[in-house]
């Protein structure tokens, strides 16, 4: 009886599918805490060796690091002292700035400005690191080194402020994305509790809705610190890099002295670096990772104490306290002076309303300087000559980069995306909630996502160039970069996945579909725009990337043949240029044409972001 | 053949129990109504008998479901082909989000069938069985978003009426539609209880009472009382059917 739906059917085609992509997804599923386990395992074992002959203590506490010394030191405390110095640098001149400007965008900001504002923040997000340091090094150091002359102490203006300046403006956009979901997020009723009272929209803000957003705007501000001193190439490019003791941080002379950041030392120095000193270069790498692991711990724990939306008793108290003390009974016990505090208040008011506008002002202008600095230096320099397909020292084409930067993102993306996008097949169709394997994948996930970039370097140059004897290489690049972007991959395709309302499955399943099927033909389709925006937001960073590539992409400007040959990518290309100093015109041109490329890319998957979000 | 005979039947959500010892002979080839207060485990009870409950997490099932003498949740089945047989269609219209053409065709492709022609042939008969071919045969290729609520859950019973099923097991199939809709719809299961097992819950009891050959009355998680439609609603066997009906609860 052909009706019969039992037995015969068992070990049919679409079952055996089944099974195997199962395994197939579970697999691709696992590769994440299999890369974390080599990075890990490859970082430990090649810095070990030098901590336990240099010693735990005089390692990290060590001031000397002179590796080329007949009898070498490696302290490691400088560049500890460097990154920590630039970092709080970076966030006591990014973190004011970039809270006011979140204030700014969710509470002060007509629509027009805040429909231009933004992107333009998310803009800011996507410029590669390497065109922040350019300009750093073209614009920022020559007004540092002029200010130096000013006062009488003398300098390069490769200082740690310069670092510290750059690095506050790159944490600006992760402090205020963060920020400003977090202040949205806080309820409603307190901020209309207050103006129920009689306070001003500023007073409300500012008094209520930012204290009750404090954790949020708190964890933007971890979130920044590890942008901060995860950073590499916008540090070494104006930092001075002297492998010294900074100097009396808090006064002027340590402010505008140089310094050396743990991040610069591995990028100056992995390329040539044997022996001791490569373990100990190695073994930096671990103590960054160390830094970071603990700034990602800090923010996990306070993203899960609490949301902000949530009315804990702390925040009810203050509420409370607020409206039955509000300052109408204040100001009953002192009658005499009610104008005098009014008046007070008032100019409170007016001056955080002004700070508000002015510090949301200097977010926009640091955009705008930025990137009209490298086009109206860079285009003119945009000659034919530049896109010719040999590069060599007489013409700095920059044809051959632009032609492997392509052939990384092919490559990378060919690697990533089905396993990122098979990695959320799984965690979202295919396990059960509060599952055991899905926390473990997802931490996987996060910490890569933590790693700075160089770190990938670091690993890519152990594993993929020293271990497996690919050398410099594209496939050592694209390799590299894959685990880079897969948790970016990851998230997105999780997102897009978890919004495809469960009544498509039902109808799939419903109609006898198997779940492959289902999966395949009735989820991915709907969830593809939003992957296909996490995956040109990857893109981006691809084509941004430098710090990984250096020592694991290699240098050479060639057109590539094979997988095998050394390649240099556009972000690279740009690096080798500006360091050179004497191809700038070259470098501006080049940096026009990386910028443009990014924007671009950023530009169209904010477009498919918000074309999601109308069609919802 | 098509008959469900359900036999102790036990339901537990995470430990919860939602069903309680049912017990049911359900009949072919006619129009079976499931009425009930919300949350009496009457769409619950529904979804066993296709298995969709699988789909859930920590959801268990203790008795037996006897499809034909079968039972379907055996190990052997496969649940896929089981579906096939026993068809159902959502309280929301869920079309899924492709052409009319391509959502018809969906089950037969799923089960095999790969020929335009015979594609083509089936894609027209099941709408014209749903009553819809008329107003989209100029339209297949359209996304199925375009149609109406009451369009698109016709497009649904097409949907389901194209993988040739046995039984059709409709979760409130009107609940979220006009009145006219709702009309087209009872019209259309009258036609199809000449060829298809139809199992309806619904909230509606006049809707029932039009419609239904036998109706079940469940409360908490219970079958409470199984009769031919006409009897059970002018005089039921159990008070609380009749508290019920009479409007006194739920």
């Amino acid at each position: 009886m052909d009706k019969n739906f039992t037995t015969e059917k068992k070990y049919s085609g679409g079952k055996i599918a089944e099974l195997l992509m199962n395994k197939v997804f579970l697999i691709c599923a696992c590769f994440s805490i299999a890369a974390l386990l080599l990075i890990t395992l490859f970082l430990i074992a090649g810095g070990m060796p030098a901590i336990a002959e240099i010693g735990f203590l005089n390692f990290i506490l060590g001031t000397e690091w002179t590796p080329a010394n007949r009898n070498p030191n490696f302290g490691i405390l400088p560049m500890i002292m460097g990154s920590i110095y630039t970092t709080a640098g970076a966030i006591l001149i990014g973190v004011p700035i970039g809270v006011f400007t979140a204030i700014f965008l969710a509470f002060m900001c007509p629509k027009p400005v805040y429909n231009f504002l933004k992107p333009a923040i998310q803009l800011l997000a996507g410029i590669p690191s390497v065109v922040y340091g350019f300009f750093g090094l073209m614009v920022l150091v020559p007004i540092i080194r002029n200010i130096t002359w000013l006062l009488n102490i003398g300098g390069t203006g490769e200082a740690i402020l310069t670092a510290s300046i750059l690095l506050g403006i790159m944490i600006l956009p992760t402090i205020i994305a963060i920020s400003e979901s977090a202040l949205k997020a806080a309820p409603k009723a307190y901020y209309e509790g207050a103006l129920a009272l009689g306070a001003s929209h500023t007073r409300s803000v500012f008094k209520v809705v930012v204290p009750a957003a404090k954790s949020g705007i708190f964890a933007s501000v971890i979130l920044g610190v590890g942008r901060a001193i995860g950073e590499t190439m916008a540090v070494v490019m104006v930092a001075g890099n002297q492998p010294e003791m900074p100097l009396r941080p808090f006064f002027l002379d340590g402010l505008f002295g140089g310094g050396r950041t743990m991040t610069s030392n591995l990028i100056m120095e992995m390329g040539y670096a044997t022996g001791l000193h490569r373990e100990s270069l190695i073994a930096t790498g671990v103590v960054l990772i160390i830094f970071i692991l603990i700034i990602n711990l800090i923010f996990n724990f306070i993203n899960r104490k609490k949301d902000p939306g949530k009315i804990t008793l702390k925040n009810k108290m203050r509420y409370q306290i607020f409206t039955k003390w509000g300052f109408s009974r204040l100001f009953d016990k002192l009658k005499l002076r009610v104008n005098v505090k009014r008046a007070f208040i008032r100019t409170v008011d007016g001056l955080l309303k002004w700070t508000t506008w002015i510090f949301a002002a200097l977010t926009l202008l640091a955009l705008l300087f930025v990137i009209f600095h490298i086009l109206s230096n860079g285009v003119a320099h945009l000659t034919p000559s530049l896109f010719e397909f040999v590069s060599n020292s007489q013409n700095q084409s920059m044809m051959p980069s632009i032609i492997a930067t392509l052939a990384m993102v092919v490559i990378t993306l060919t690697l990533a995306v089905p396993i990122g996008v098979f990695t959320s097949i799984y965690l979202v169709e295919y396990t059960k909630r509060g599952s055991k394997i899905v926390a473990v994948i997802r931490s996987a996930t996060e910490m890569l996502a933590g790693i700075p970039s160089i770190v990938y370097g670091l690993f890519g140059f152990l594993f993929f160039f020293g271990f497996m004897g690919l050398g410099y290489s594209l496939i050592g690049g694209a390799l590299t970069l894959t685990i880079m972007i897969l948790p970016l991959v990851i998230r997105a395709t999780e997102e897009a996945l978890k919004a495809v309302p469960d009544t498509y499955r039902e109808g799939a399943f419903a109609l006898g579909s198997g779940k492959l099927r289902a999966v395949f033909r009735v989820v991915l389709p709907s969830a593809t725009p939003g992957i296909l925006a996490g995956v040109i937001l990857a893109t981006g960073r691809i084509v941004g990337e430098t710090a990984a590539l250096i020592f694991t992409a290699g240098t050479i400007a060639r057109i590539p043949e094979a997988l095998t040959d050394s390649v240099r990518t556009l972000a690279v290309h740009m690096w080798v240029l500006s360091g050179e100093g004497h191809f700038v015109d070259q470098a501006y041109a080049t940096a026009v044409v990386l910028l443009v490329m990014v924007l671009l890319i950023n530009t169209i998957s904010a477009l498919i972001a918000r074309r999601i979000r109308k069609g919802n | 053949m098509a008959d469900f005979s359900v036999k102790n039947l036990n339901l537990y959500y995470d430990g919860v129990q939602a069903l309680h010892d049912i017990n049911i002979d359900i009949p072919e080839k006619r129009i079976v109504a499931f009425i009930g207060p919300s949350g009496c485990g009457k769409s619950t009870f529904l979804r066993t008998l296709n298995r969709m409950n699988d789909i859930i997490e920590k959801c268990k099932i203790t008795g037996e479901v006897l499809l034909d003498g079968e039972n379907i949740y055996d190990k052997k089945v496969d649940v896929n082909l089981l579906r096939k047989r026993v068809g159902m269609v959502f309280q929301k219209p869920n079309p899924c989000p492709m052409s009319i053409y391509d959502n018809v065709a969906f089950g037969p492709r799923t089960h095999g069938i790969r020929k335009k022609a015979e594609l083509d042939e089936i894609v027209e008969r099941s709408l014209q069985n749903a009553a819809l071919w008329e107003e989209t045969k100029d339209r297949l290729k359209k996304s199925a978003f375009g149609l109406s609520g009451g369009q698109q859950q016709r497009l649904c019973i097409a949907r389901t009426l194209a993988v040739e099923p046995e039984v059709l097991l409709l979760d409130e199939p009107t609940s979220a539609l006009d009145p006219i809709s709702t009309t087209k719809i009872e019209e259309l299961l009258m036609t199809l209880r000449k060829t298809y097992s139809i199992i309806i819950v619904t909230h509606n009891m006049q809707q029932a009472n039009r419609i239904s050959d036998d109706t079940a009355f469940f409360l908490m998680g219970e079958l409470i009382e199984f009769n031919k439609t006409s009897t059970l609603f002018s005089i039921p066997s159990d008070k609380r059917t009749e508290n019920y009906i009479t409007g006194r609860f739920g």
